[in-house]
This record gives structure tokens, C-alpha cells and sequence, in this order.
């Protein structure tokens, strides 16, 4: 009795934690991580201790459990991610002899049973026997469908000089994936799941993370001097007798934790004021833009902390302010950030490998000592990584099997934001540390060219939703992961509309926050909001490599006269034009003062010179200002228009709104029957005189 | 005579020398014009039906822009050989105007004439072509290998440093120490050239050697000298980037307005250029030891008459073969 007692009471206290957390938690709270770590700065490492409670919330009952040891992607050349990225991401390199890696001293039940006797390394993407970044241990009893276990894992993490988005330098420490995470357990029917199984990938060059939703409670010892950030709300500090402080960070409803320190850190706070950043214009604007209340879309106030290195002070505003332009527009299109805080780290210089990254609440940004004028690499960094906190953080799509749900999206809202926030961006090369557009104006752009531009690179040799780890090469991952993603959905809301896009956005956030959705749910969410089938547009544009390009091919426009042959006129009389007449009638033509008199038989082809097939809006003008308008359905390769006006035609233009973000050539998408050289001229010319200047250098040196 | 007054009479033998001036815009201008036709005939092309002709016309269009680097992708390398093609024809025309310029600037006359000019293109072309090779020598060992030494320090002094700051600082200081060196390398190769002219000097080596000694005596003077013509350079640049700036270029008005101030702009460098020639013949002419001036010319101020003295022409001819007291290598 005592014993059963006993059993009760501890299965009392497993489930505690989940059920309390569950009132009023925005997610299902799967797990819940208890972790102590403890900095070791001179070993460069971590001493922890991990206490998880984890739900199992399918339908079968778990005889196996999988964990992501992520860190161990940086133990040697031979892991997976070595392999992938030839030690090098971002144009950082792994450093001999600082490798990093986890090691398991302990994993038990909380009965005491001893799990690690049944651990096993798993590779089941690439079958690489040397990867140790998954893996598993058999449980002696199965877990029951929407019961809890709880572990308890002691571990060691050796930290890595900072590369690919975690490590040290020097004082700088950038902690991510640092502990024995678990992986996602996906019952039959969820995402693409045909069987109950665990969805728990290798370290990857090109992917990041998917993992289940729940609770940190994350207890930081590190020596007292050092500036601590992490994901979640500090709750509380505690000095150490051995010179060391504590500090406690807890946040519900994320599905990751990452911290930093760093003696050097500068903490700068700010309240991110909803009322004073967000007009009541603003507001009901959106909320009939995206069809809610405006409460709904309503935002609320957010403390802003920024952990900012000491020579780049002088730059806080402007992180500060690109963080209050993040959590503004995300927050009124998508729905508002519902974190008390977010933090934003400037990773130390040199530490370039932890930047632009992005975990639940917080973010690392990244700039240097001589940043370009505003909007720059900088602004651009804390949106981009802030999005995250919706593409990734909220909406937990799977990064590693759908890399542009979170990616992409979050590119395209990127852009938006940007060019909403500051309008048009500059280009900024830095020559030896100094910005050139310091010195000289340069060129202008929104960031649909850029996101364009950067389409052409890929030459469209995958499909944009492929595995991360399986597109052609690493470029091929990146283009069609972010700017390919962007421009396709930049289509797509030209194709529905503005406010119709701007809804199914929103629908997507508010019906995927804190759960994993796949592509297909994308896609239902759009085909529901867009009120009609647009599998047509997916099947083009997301699971196809086709290209798209429409052109004018042609433009006429000839003076209607005489044609030469017999002809019957309605008395019966057969009368032959002849070439004499044909110069005759030219002739009095020309003598006439009525050319206005003159009709033009004018012609217009538009050709689909790509393989997509996608309706598109040709318009004709003629020279007396008169336009024709019509859609071109695109399903034979050409269209031909034939008009018979008193006036000849200046130009004719397929897409003249440039709708179709894809399309390979704008040049070819308008045809003038004028041709005009000066725009041929100005750059020749230009090119002319860049060339005379270096040969001028030349001359010097010879 | 003070570097400044050299310089003064450097620029004023240049400004006077007007065809030589026009020359040597003009084989510039040829040659650039060799490599943009065919960027004008891809433009064209691509441009000349279409609406975003208007737009490239207004602004630098970077989907057009994009466009085009994307479809002509794969040509990209035969543009690049053709100016690098260009390139090497421009080199061996330098070497042979060189001989001109300085053989005009070292003339009893130091005018412009034909016969003058072409024969030093030709009588000089072999001597600098030897000294070219020196020259790459030079260059790659106190240029190239330097900067790669110094980076090399450079990069481990500051490898644990947590300043970009410093780090910066630190990257500039070498930049400044490789650009001094270069700009001395430089030096050594203009004196060498003039040497070899106003010396009729036969060995590119000895050329090179003996004008190290002559930089290095005369280090204050060359310096100050090469420091005035790179300051007048500066200035033309400082002048134009700003007017090329304010003016619009979206009528074809405008763009032949702008494509002359361009060419002005190019003219300054040639000038620039001549000036350097001039002035360090002149300066050469003043410092190098033995019988003094060669010329014993004195130049008068700028708009008056310049005078030359012709008792005391120099031992060798510039434009004489076969005087040289120096092997040639």
C-alpha cells in the first residue's frame, strides 16, 4: 500500500509541471526542460545537469526516445556537418583543435533505471557512421499515450571557437545547442508522417532545428563579472560564494534555449511602448486590411534588452529601433508578439559565426565598428532574426525538411518590413572596413530586386520544398530557400491581391502558432482565404524547377493601302489594282494633309518563352494615348492581337506591373515599334570611361 | 630649384605640349572605346525595343542589370579576356609613348614634334620593355611580398583580439606602409625611365639600381615631387565626382554633355600624367650628378616665352642609338 501510495505521489509530481504550465499556455507543452549549467571559462565548456518531462501526446505507446546532440557536429572532420560544409559556414572556418561536442555522463529514469547502457548513435539521413548528433535508448516500459516521463541527463558540452552559430571567443560565449535536446515524436497523419515515428534529423551544413514545444527553466552559473542573456524572462540572480552568480531564466511556450555572456556586454533596455509606436489609424487600417477586430490586431508592450559590445555603442539606437520596426509590422500582419521580453545580442568581433541568429525571444544581430548609414546589413540582420521569432519560432514548421516555410517566409516578410520601415535600401561595399556610400551616393533598390536578382543565381536546379541537406549544392539551398521563396510569394500576393494575401498570412500565423505545420497546410490555408484552387500556383512555382519568361515578340503597326490583285465591286465589276496604282494612291497620300485620315493595321504576338503557365495582363498604347487591355491565359505558347486603328502603336507590354516577380526578362516583357539607343548610349559611354580610367592606372604603373 | 618650382615648370612643359597631350588622350580613348563597343552592341540589343531603355535611361536599373549578367553569364569571361587583351596591347602602347613623352620632355626644344616623339616611341621601347621586367621583379618583391608578410603579422598580432577597433587600425597602418613602398617603387621606375632617356643609358638593371641611389639621395625633393603631381590629381578627382554627380543624364543632351566632361576628366589625368614625366625629367635634369643641368635651359614663367639655352646640349642625344656608356643587360 505504502509502495503504491509511493508510485501515485511520483506520478503525481511527473505530471505536475505539464498540467500546471498547461493553464493558460499558449502551446501543448510537450516537454519541459529543469537544466543547471554551469560555465567552465578556463575548459571553455559546460557542466550540466537537465531534469526533462516529456509528454508523450500521440495515440502510441514509445518504447524508443530520440535526442539531437547537436554539438557533437563539431567533435571532427568526419561528421556530417564537417562533411557537408567542408569546416566552413558563412565564410567562417572550424578551427583546429577547438572542437566541440556533448558528451552524456548519465541518462536515468526518474525510477533510477539507467538508459545509457541502450544508447546507440543514429544516422538516418545519410547513413554516416561516423555522426554522432542523433541519438537513441530503449525504454524499459513503454510510455502510454498522453502520459509523462521524466529523465534525468547529466552532461558535459565542450564549446567550440565560435563557428556556425555557437562557441566561444575569448571572453564571448554564444551557447546554442548546447544540450541534449529531444526530438519531435510525429504520430500517424501529422505532417507528412504515414506511421508513428520520430522525426529527429543529423546535423546538417544547410538546416537548422525542429523540436516540440513546452518550458525552460534554466538555472546559468557563470562567474559574477560576466553579462548574461538567454531566452526567457530573468527571474532571479544569485550570488555564488565562490565568486559565481546564478542567474534563472524561465519562459513557457518555446521550443528552444540559448544564452550568452560576456563580461564586456553593455545592457541597454528598452520598453517597446505599443501605444506609442502603433497609431489607432494604424490599426484600424490593418484590422480591415487583414478582416479582425482591432483589438485583435492590437499590440503589447515588449521590453527590449540588447547586450551590445562596447565599440559598437554608439549603434544601440539603431538595433533598438530595427527591433521596434520588427515587433510593429509583424505584429500588426501576423499577430502580436506575445513574449514579455525579446533580447538582441551584438556578437563579439570575431564572433561573426554567432551572428545573425535567431532562438525563441532571443536573437543575435550583427554589425562593425564603421556600419553603412540606415537601412543597412544591420537593420536588416535584427528584422530578419526577429522574424524568426514568428517563421520558426511561433509557427514551428520542420527547418530541416521544409527549410522555406521559415526561411522564406520570413525573407519575404523581411522585405516588407524594410521597404515599409525605411524605404529604399543602398548598396554598401565596404572597402577596407570603411563603407564606400560614405563618400559616394549609391544605388538604390527595394528589396523585391534584390530577392529577384538573387532568383537568377540558382538557374533553377531544385525544387523550392527539398530536404535541406538534398538540394544540388549549398547556393541552391540558399537561393531557394530565402530571396526564390520571397519572390514566389511576392507573386502570389499579386495574383490574389493585396488584402487577400495579407489574410491568408494571417490565418497561416494564427491557425500554426505553437504547432508544426507542413507545406500542404500552407497551401490549404491559401486555397481556403483565397476562396478558389491554387494548387495550379504550387505545383508551378513550388514543386517545379520550370522558368518563367513571357516577351512581346513582336510589334507592327503599317499603313492600310492598296492591294494589288482583281476585285469584285458590288455592281459586279471586276477591277485590277495594280502596282501603278498602289504608287498613285501613295502619292496623293502624300500630298494629302490628312494623315489622320490614315489607317494602321498593327499587330502584337505574346509568346511564353518559359515553361510556367500563369495568366498575364498585356496592354497595348497607341500613339494617340488610347490603350487596349486584355489577359493573355498563357496555355498555348503565343497569342496573337491584330488591330486596324487610325493610329499606329507605341509600344505593347506584357506584365506592365511586373506582377510576376519570377519572370526571368522585364526586358522582353515590352516591345516599341521606335527603337531608342540613348539608355545604350549612357552606359556604354559610362563603361567607356570606367575602362579609360583603368587603363589610365595602367599607365601609371608601367 | 625647390620641388615646387619644378613641379611649377613640370606642369607648364606639359600644358604647352598640347599635341602630345591629345595623343595620348587619343590612343586612350581608342582603346576603351574597342572594349565598349561591344557592351554598346549587347545594350543596344537588348535595350533598344524595349520600355526599360526609358528606364535605363532615368537610373541604373539593377533588374535589368541582373537580368543581363544572368543571360550573358557565360560571355562574361570573353568580355573580361578582351579587356585584359586590351589590356596588354594598352601596356606595350605605353612603353612605347613613354619613350616618346620623355624624349619630347628631354628635348633641347622639350616641344612637341613627330619625328621627336616617334623615334623615342621606337629607340626606347626595348630598354623600357627590359626595365618592365625589372620592374615586376620589384614590385612583386617589395610590394606583394610584403603586403603578404605584413599581412601575415598582421593577422597574428591581432588574432586574439577582441577590438575591431584596433584590429582596424592596426590593418591601415599596413595598408599606408605598402602604399609608401609602392609609391617608392613607383618612383624608382619613373627616374629609371628618365635615366635611361636623359643618360641614354642602355641597361635596364643599372637604370633601376642607380636610380634607387638617386631616390633615396634625393628622397625629400622626389617625394615632395611625386606628393604635388598625385595632389593635382586629387583635385582634378575632387572637382569632377561632384559635377558628374549634379548633372542629369536622362536626355541625350545631357549624356553628351556629361561623356565631354568625362573626356575633360581623362585629359586632367593624361596631363597629370605629362606632368609627372615632365617634372621629373626636370628634377632628374637638376639633381643627378655630374655636369649639372644638362640643358642649362631656364624656363620662363608660364604665358611668357620659354627660352632654352643651347650651349650646352646633352653629351648623347635623347633620340641617338648606340651612345649609351651602359651595358645593356
Amino acid at each position: 500500500m505504502k509502495k503504491t501510495l509511493l508510485m501515485m505521489l511520483l506520478v503525481w509530481i511527473g505530471l505536475l509541471p505539464v498540467a500546471s504550465l498547461a493553464q493558460g499556455a499558449l502551446s501543448q507543452q510537450v516537454v519541459h526542460y529543469q537544466i543547471a549549467a554551469r560555465l567552465d571559462p578556463q575548459a571553455k565548456a559546460i557542466q550540466g545537469s537537465e531534469t526533462l518531462t516529456w509528454l508523450n501526446n500521440s495515440s502510441d505507446e514509445i518504447r524508443e526516445l530520440q535526442f539531437h546532440l547537436y554539438l557533437n557536429a563539431f567533435k571532427n572532420e568526419k561528421s556530417t556537418f564537417m562533411r557537408e560544409s567542408g569546416g566552413q559556414l558563412r565564410g567562417d572556418r572550424a578551427e583546429e583543435g577547438k572542437w566541440g561536442y556533448v558528451d552524456i555522463h548519465s541518462m536515468k529514469l526518474d525510477s533510477g533505471y539507467d538508459l545509457k547502457p541502450s544508447m546507440k548513435f543514429l544516422h538516418p539521413d545519410d547513413d554516416n557512421a561516423d555522426d554522432q548528433t542523433v541519438i537513441a535508448v530503449a525504454l524499459p516500459e513503454p510510455v502510454k499515450p498522453n502520459s509523462t516521463l521524466t529523465l534525468k541527463i547529466e552532461f558535459y558540452s565542450k564549446l567550440p571557437r565560435v563557428f556556425a552559430r555557437t562557441g566561444f571567443f575569448g571572453d564571448f560565449y554564444m551557447v546554442g545547442q548546447w544540450f541534449p535536446k529531444i526530438g519531435v515524436y510525429e504520430q500517424a497523419g501529422m505532417r507528412y508522417a504515414t506511421k508513428g515515428q520520430w522525426n529527429c534529423h543529423q546535423f546538417h551544413a544547410t538546416s537548422e532545428f525542429y523540436a516540440d514545444y513546452g518550458t525552460y527553466h534554466v538555472d546559468i552559473t557563470v562567474p559574477s563579472n560576466y553579462v548574461v542573456g538567454a531566452t526567457g524572462v530573468e527571474q532571479s540572480t544569485h550570488p555564488n560564494n565562490d565568486g559565481t552568480t546564478t542567474h534563472t531564466f524561465v519562459q513557457e511556450d518555446v521550443h528552444d534555449f540559448a544564452w550568452t555572456a560576456d563580461p564586456t556586454y553593455i545592457r541597454v533596455e528598452k520598453i517597446f511602448d505599443a501605444g506609442r509606436m502603433v497609431s489607432e489609424a494604424e490599426i484600424s487600417g490593418v484590422a480591415r486590411l487583414v478582416g479582425r477586430s482591432p483589438d485583435e490586431v492590437r499590440l503589447q508592450n515588449v521590453k527590449m534588452i540588447l547586450l551590445i559590445h562596447p565599440e559598437h555603442a554608439a549603434q544601440a539606437d539603431r538595433h533598438l529601433r530595427a527591433l521596434e520596426y520588427g515587433l510593429k509590422y509583424f505584429g500588426l500582419w501576423y499577430g502580436k508578439y506575445p513574449y514579455p521580453t525579446i533580447t538582441v545580442v551584438d556578437p563579439a568581433y570575431k564572433g561573426g559565426g554567432a551572428a545573425g541568429m535567431e532562438y525563441p525571444t532571443l536573437i543575435t544581430a550583427g554589425t562593425s565598428w564603421l556600419p553603412s548609414n540606415p537601412p543597412s546589413g544591420l537593420e536588416e540582420v535584427v528584422i530578419h532574426e526577429f522574424g524568426h521569432q514568428y517563421w520558426y519560432g511561433m509557427v514551428g514548421s520542420n527547418e530541416f525538411e521544409e527549410s522555406w516555410l521559415d526561411e522564406g517566409f520570413n525573407t519575404y516578410s523581411t522585405s516588407q518590413v524594410m521597404d515599409t520601415a525605411y524605404g529604399p535600401s543602398s548598396i554598401s561595399i565596404p572597402f577596407m572596413g570603411i563603407p564606400v556610400s560614405w563618400f559616394v551616393s549609391s544605388i538604390k533598390y527595394f528589396e523585391d530586386t534584390i530577392n529577384r536578382g538573387e532568383t537568377f543565381g540558382s538557374t533553377y536546379r531544385d525544387y523550392i520544398v527539398r530536404n535541406a541537406w538534398e538540394y544540388y549544392d549549398q547556393v541552391s539551398y540558399g537561393v531557394n530557400s530565402y530571396p526564390r521563396t520571397a519572390a514566389t510569394l511576392r507573386t502570389l500576393q499579386h495574383l490574389v491581391g493585396d488584402q487577400t494575401f495579407a489574410r491568408i498570412m494571417r490565418t497561416y500565423f494564427e491557425r500554426w502558432r505553437f504547432r508544426h505545420p507542413s507545406s500542404n497546410d500552407f497551401r490549404a490555408v491559401v486555397n481556403e482565404v483565397a476562396g478558389r484552387d491554387m494548387n495550379w500556383f504550387f505545383d508551378q512555382f513550388v514543386y517545379s524547377s520550370n522558368t518563367l519568361d513571357y516577351s512581346v515578340d513582336k510589334v507592327s503597326s503599317e499603313k492600310q493601302g492598296l492591294r494589288l490583285g482583281l476585285f469584285d465591286d458590288p455592281g459586279g465589276k471586276r477591277r485590277e489594282v495594280t502596282v501603278d496604282d498602289q504608287k498613285k494612291q501613295e502619292k496623293e497620300a502624300a500630298k494629302s494633309k490628312k494623315q489622320e485620315d490614315a489607317l494602321y493595321e498593327s499587330e502584337v504576338i505574346v509568346r511564353r518563352i518559359g515553361e510556367v503557365v500563369v495568366p498575364v495582363d498585356v496592354r497595348v498604347v497607341f500613339e494617340n494615348g488610347e490603350q487596349f487591355n486584355t489577359t493573355f491565359d498563357g496555355q498555348y505558347r503565343w497569342t496573337r492581337y491584330r488591330f486596324l486603328k487610325p493610329t499606329k502603336i507605341r509600344y505593347a507590354e506584357v506584365d506592365p506591373e511586373h506582377k510576376l516577380l519570377l519572370d526571368l526578362n522585364f526586358t522582353n516583357n515590352s516591345r516599341t515599334l521606335a527603337a531608342h539607343h540613348g539608355g545604350a548610349v549612357r552606359w556604354s559611354s559610362k563603361f567607356m570611361f570606367w575602362i579609360q580610367n583603368c587603363l589610365m592606372s595602367l599607365m601609371a604603373l608601367v | 630649384m625647390t620641388a615646387w618650382e619644378i613641379f611649377y615648370q613640370g606642369r607648364y612643359l606639359a600644358s604647352r605640349n598640347k599635341k602630345l597631350w591629345f595623343l595620348l588622350w587619343l590612343m586612350n580613348a581608342l582603346m576603351a572605346a574597342v572594349a565598349a563597343l561591344p557592351v554598346f552592341g549587347i545594350l543596344s540589343a537588348e535595350l533598344k525595343n524595349s520600355l526599360m531603355e526609358t528606364s535605363m535611361m532615368n537610373r541604373f536599373n539593377l533588374d535589368f542589370v541582373s537580368e543581363l549578367i544572368f543571360k550573358y553569364w557565360d560571355s562574361l569571361p570573353m568580355l573580361f579576356m578582351l579587356v585584359a587583351t586590351l589590356g596588354i596591347v594598352y601596356v606595350v602602347l605605353t612603353l612605347l609613348s613613354t619613350g616618346g613623352t620623355l624624349a619630347v620632355f628631354s628635348s633641347a626644344e622639350r616641344r612637341f614634334t613627330a619625328p621627336i616623339f616617334f623615334r623615342g616611341c621606337g629607340v626606347y621601347f626595348w630598354r623600357f620593355f627590359r626595365l618592365l621586367i625589372v620592374a615586376v621583379i620589384f614590385y612583386g618583391i617589395f610590394v606583394m611580398a610584403l603586403n603578404g608578410i605584413l599581412t601575415s603579422l598582421v593577422d597574428k598580432l591581432t588574432k586574439s583580439w577582441t577590438q575591431e577597433r584596433l584590429v582596424r587600425l592596426v590593418s591601415w597602418a599596413k595598408v599606408l606602409g605598402v602604399a609608401f613602398v609602392f609609391v617608392v617603387v613607383n618612383m624608382i621606375f619613373d627616374y629609371a625611365k628618365v635615366r635611361l632617356v636623359v643618360d641614354e643609358g642602355r641597361s635596364a638593371v643599372m637604370a633601376a639600381f642607380r636610380s634607387i641611389k638617386f631616390v633615396f639621395r634625393n628622397f625629400k625633393q622626389t617625394l615632395a615631387l611625386f606628393l604635388f603631381c598625385m595632389l593635382l590629381g586629387l583635385l582634378f578627382i575632387v572637382i569632377y565626382n561632384p559635377l558628374e554627380h549634379l548633372l542629369p543624364q536622362n536626355t541625350k543632351r545631357w549624356i553628351i554633355v556629361v561623356f565631354i566632361l568625362q573626356q575633360f576628366f581623362i585629359l586632367a589625368r593624361v596631363y597629370v600624367r605629362m606632368t609627372f614625366f615632365s617634372s621629373e625629367v626636370l628634377l632628374y635634369e637638376n639633381l643627378r650628378p655630374g655636369p649639372g643641368p644638362a640643358k642649362g635651359e631656364s624656363l620662363s614663367s608660364p604665358g611668357s616665352t620659354v627660352t632654352f639655352s643651347e650651349t650646352s646640349p646633352p653629351e648623347n642625344s635623347p633620340v641617338q642609338e648606340g651612345s649609351a656608356t651602359d651595358p645593356a643587360i
